[in-house]
């Protein structure tokens, strides 16, 4: 009798077992079904808006742009995907707004009038969830929304660190000083994100960039210190030049580089003798940087230096130096003189520096 | 007791054995198959705020060193090493390690890409076999190539990570395909978290997919019966499985994977006597992080996709599962101390006995279950009536698993596969079940029982008919 319950109970289970099967492949055809339909749909929204808005840019009167910007509003109606779509694709269009002529720009300032993308994204910002809110944060910076700020600003507040990161670079794209100060002093603690984000981060940054570093430099420690540098460093920001000689000073190996690849982009010969001292630092990398801003500064004392980082006790600075000779060096007197000489190692670095550039130029030297 | 008798006592035991075995590893694979859900749920909701595209163009990406180890590869080096040269990524450079081929495979590099050697400093930061010349060529600023004497993928991994001079590298199989975005969303993980120490892709089977230019263009359907088993397989297990395990996983796969490299150098690269070096390296990864109390963590990501050619014929895909079951051994038998050991955490107390009971044994309690199982219906010890519920109830939920798992790709890659597709793939998974399965845990078996024979082998499997076929069909 219990033998044949079991047995019942098996069959129940397998019948079950059979049902729930039904029912994933109802599920798997369903699904499969939907994201092909929304796969096209995507695809044919894609190709209409773009078709649309490109008959709205090459239309050749005023009235029919109307026309035909009636005709894209009447398309996109109330439904939230065309309009972000028609929002992408008007951002791309934006990127490229410089090379299109006056009155092309002048149709892009009206189809942002009909399109008014802040309310749209004010709106998701408040009502959607975390992710929908990241995203209504970056576009909102995307159009530089700056009235936004405020709203924007409490998400850095959040525990989501997705939300977080999203929310600092809409401010930073957006300006707002206080907000990508207070960030980057949450990373001084929390070292989560990788310095190359706060790189991304301070390069988005649409405000003074000087006194971002500047009150960086007073408020962090040398870790967000040697960041700010960084992310500046393209910049050659003149104004900055005080406080990399300052950081120049620093105990910290990072900080230094940063200053000292910062100084090297000026390529200016007044901070000839500073590159000159940092030859001699006990980092490598420190010296590293500094046979760059020589290399830059090319003058015939900067070439003297550059001979002495020949026979530096690391290869890739002697390797370097040796390359920088090389390059700049068009009467080849230092190129010879450092083969010449009696340092094997520097003579070495220096050949070989040669037979890469002669294979680079196919047998010419220059 | 007659021997008769001990015979049918066993018989009798593992018979339970088996049956409580069995279900207990499908409920494991169905709780796996849930976590995966979940996750993919959450990843879907956080696509709309990814913003990997906008690092698409940012000097701010970490720049990634691609290593390819390659050993007679003379028919696809030189081609993949082009495709891979035109990936879309800020800042990469491709480091192609000859492993002492014995084929065309060093003249074809060197007189396609016209490479010469160069002399420089490489810092030999884990030893390699001897390295015989590492060549460049202008042209290709990017690529550097490696001759050096045999010494298996590994030493080829370790030769690679030496000369490499970026802070994360990629191992890929010669004969993969990455995706377009793979490297940023790979690299971006690295960025946002820097705990992050490995970050695993997705590697899905390329076999009859249009291939243009060496870019994935268009999902297809292979042709061969053996090919669409592996595709539900790769579903199932590397998908659903390697999701489910998140922060505990032991495995990213060989043929795409991100690094840290100097947390690879730190934990001593890769073993080089092993032919599971993809999974050696990352278990050994977690064993060095939660030895030295350092924070760290490894991902999976399955939007990173990699197109890889599962093997065409039943002899190569004998090999291919031989040598997963050598590497699995040797690798849970390299860090047998980790096993049930809580300093290890979920490592050491899960993921491992997990491996050793369900992914080592479980093709041995399989095989013999296969023999046992007939033999005490013969001997009356099984009722047919119940062995026969059993066997349905097992059969239909291996179908479920493996149509859960294409439920759960069309979760992750929405329009990849057409519906049509999706449904006929689900057919394999019913048909998976009378005779694939089977033929793959014997297979499994085989590596267990020739473990000494094989353990050192590179294990070629033929791809020259598959790439012929895609190329034929791009044109």
């Amino acid at each position: 009798m219990v033998e044949f319950s079991y047995e019942i109970l098996a069959a129940i289970l397998v019948l079950i077992f059979i049902l729930a099967l039904c029912f994933e492949y109802l599920w798997l055809y369903i699904l499969s079904r939907k994201n092909e339909e929304a796969d096209l749909q995507k695809g044919e929204i894609n190709a209409r808006i773009h078709a649309m808005l490109e008959a709205f840019l090459y239309s050749p009167t005023l009235s029919s742009r109307e026309a035909e910007l009636d005709a894209l509003f009447a398309y996109i109606g109330e439904d939230p995907v065309k309009k972000d779509e028609a929002v992408i694709q008007f951002i791309q269009l934006m990127r490229m707004s410089a090379d299109l002529p006056e009155e092309k720009q002048a149709s892009l300032g009206r189809l942002y009038e009909r399109l008014d993308p802040v309310p749209f994204y004010t709106e998701r910002l408040e009502k959607g969830n975390r992710y929908e809110k990241s995203y209504a944060a970056r576009r909102l910076a995307d159009f530089m929304a700056r009235e936004k700020i405020e709203e924007i600003r409490p998400l850095l507040d959040d525990k989501h660190t997705d939300l977080v990161y999203n929310a600092a670079m809409a401010l930073s794209e957006l300006g707002d000083e206080e907000s990508v100060v207070a960030f980057a002093q949450k990373c001084e603690t929390n070292r989560r994100y990788s310095h190359r984000v706060l790189l991304e981060l301070l390069q988005a940054y649409s405000g003074d960039r000087v006194r971002m570093v500047r009150r960086l430099y007073e408020t962090c420690d040398d870790y967000i210190r040697a960041t700010a540098v960084k992310a500046y460093t393209g910049d050659r920001l003149e104004a900055l030049a005080g406080l990399y000689m300052d950081g120049m000073d620093s105990r910290d190996g990072n900080l230094k580089i940063a200053c000292v690849k910062a100084l090297a982009q000026f390529g200016d010969p007044k901070y000839e003798h500073t590159m000159a001292v940092a030859l001699n630092d006990k980092n490598w990398i420190v010296r590293l940087a500094a046979v760059s801003g020589l290399e830059k500064i090319a003058t015939p004392t900067a070439l003297e230096a550059l001979v002495h980082a020949t026979q530096d006790e690391e290869w890739w600075v002697r390797s370097a130096a040796a390359k920088a000779i090389v390059q700049i060096d068009e009467d080849l007197v230092y190129v010879e003189q450092v083969l010449g000489g009696y340092d094997k190692y520097a003579a070495d670095a220096v050949k070989s520096a040669l037979y890469k550039q002669v294979k680079m130029n196919g047998g010419a030297l220059q | 007791m007659t021997i008769l008798n001990i015979v049918r006592l066993f018989i009798h035991f593992f018979n339970y054995f088996c049956m409580a075995y069995t279900l207990l590893l499908s409920v494991i694979y169905l709780i796996q198959l849930i976590i995966a859900f979940v996750r993919v749920r959450r990843q879907d909701k956080q696509k709309i705020s990814e913003d990997y595209m906008r690092y698409a163009d940012s000097q701010n990406l970490l720049p990634i060193s691609l290593i390819i180890p390659a050993h007679n590869e003379q028919e696809n080096i030189v081609n993949n090493v082009k495709n891979l040269l035109r990936l879309d990524y800020p800042e990469f450079e491709v480091i192609v390690v000859n492993d002492g081929s014995t084929d065309g495979t060093h003249r074809n590099m060197i007189e396609a890409f016209g490479l010469y050697p160069i002399e420089g400093a490489v810092k030999v930061k884990i030893p390699t076999q001897e390295v015989l010349g590492v060549y460049y060529n202008a042209d290709y600023p990017n690529l550097y190539y490696v001759d050096k004497e045999s010494g298996g993928k590994s030493d080829a991994l370790n030769a690679g990570i030496n000369l490499s001079r970026y802070p994360l590298y990629a191992c890929l199989d010669a004969d993969s395909r990455i995706e377009r975005d793979a490297l940023l969303i790979l690299g971006n993980e690295f960025l946002k978290d820097t705990t992050t120490v490995v970050a695993g892709g997705f590697v899905r089977i390329a076999n009859g997919s249009l291939i243009e230019d060496g870019r994935w263009k268009r999902f297809e359907l292979p042709k061969r019966m053996v090919e669409r088993f592996q595709i539900v397989e790769y579903f199932r297990s590397f998908l659903a499985g390697r999701l489910a395990w998140g922060k505990a996983l032991l495995i990213v796969s060989g043929a795409f994977g991100v690094f840290n490299k100097q947390v690879v150098i730190d934990a001593g690269g890769y073993k080089t006597n092993t032919i599971g070096e993809d999974m050696e390296i990352v278990v050994r990864i977690h064993r060095f992080m939660r030895t030295h109390r350092r924070k760290y963590t490894v991902k999976f990501c399955p939007e990173a996709i990699c197109w890889t050619q599962g093997p065409m014929s039943l002899r190569d895909l004998q090999v291919q599962r031989r040598r997963w079951q050598i590497g699995l051994f040797d690798t849970l038998r390299s860090h047998l101390l980790m096993t049930f050991n809580p300093v290890f955490g979920s490592v050491g107390l899960v993921s491992l006995p997990y491996s050793w009971l369900f992914e080592y044994l479980g093709a041995a309690v399989e095989t013999l279950g296969y023999f046992i199982i007939p033999l005490s219906l013969l001997l009356g010890e099984l009722n047919l009536y119940f062995f026969i519920l059993y066997f349905c109830m097992a059969t239909i939920l291996g179908i479920m698993l493996s149509v859960g798992g294409i439920i759960l790709e069309q979760n992750t890659r929405k329009g990849c596969m057409s519906s049509r597709q999706a449904m006929k793939l689900s057919l394999y998974a019913i048909l998976e079940n009378f005779g694939y399965r089977q033929l793959i845990t014997l297979f499994r078996f085989g590596g267990m029982i020739r473990y000494r024979k094989y353990k050192g082998s590179w294990g070629r499997i033929q791809r020259r008919e598959f790439n012929a076929r895609v190329e034929r069909k791009s044109t």
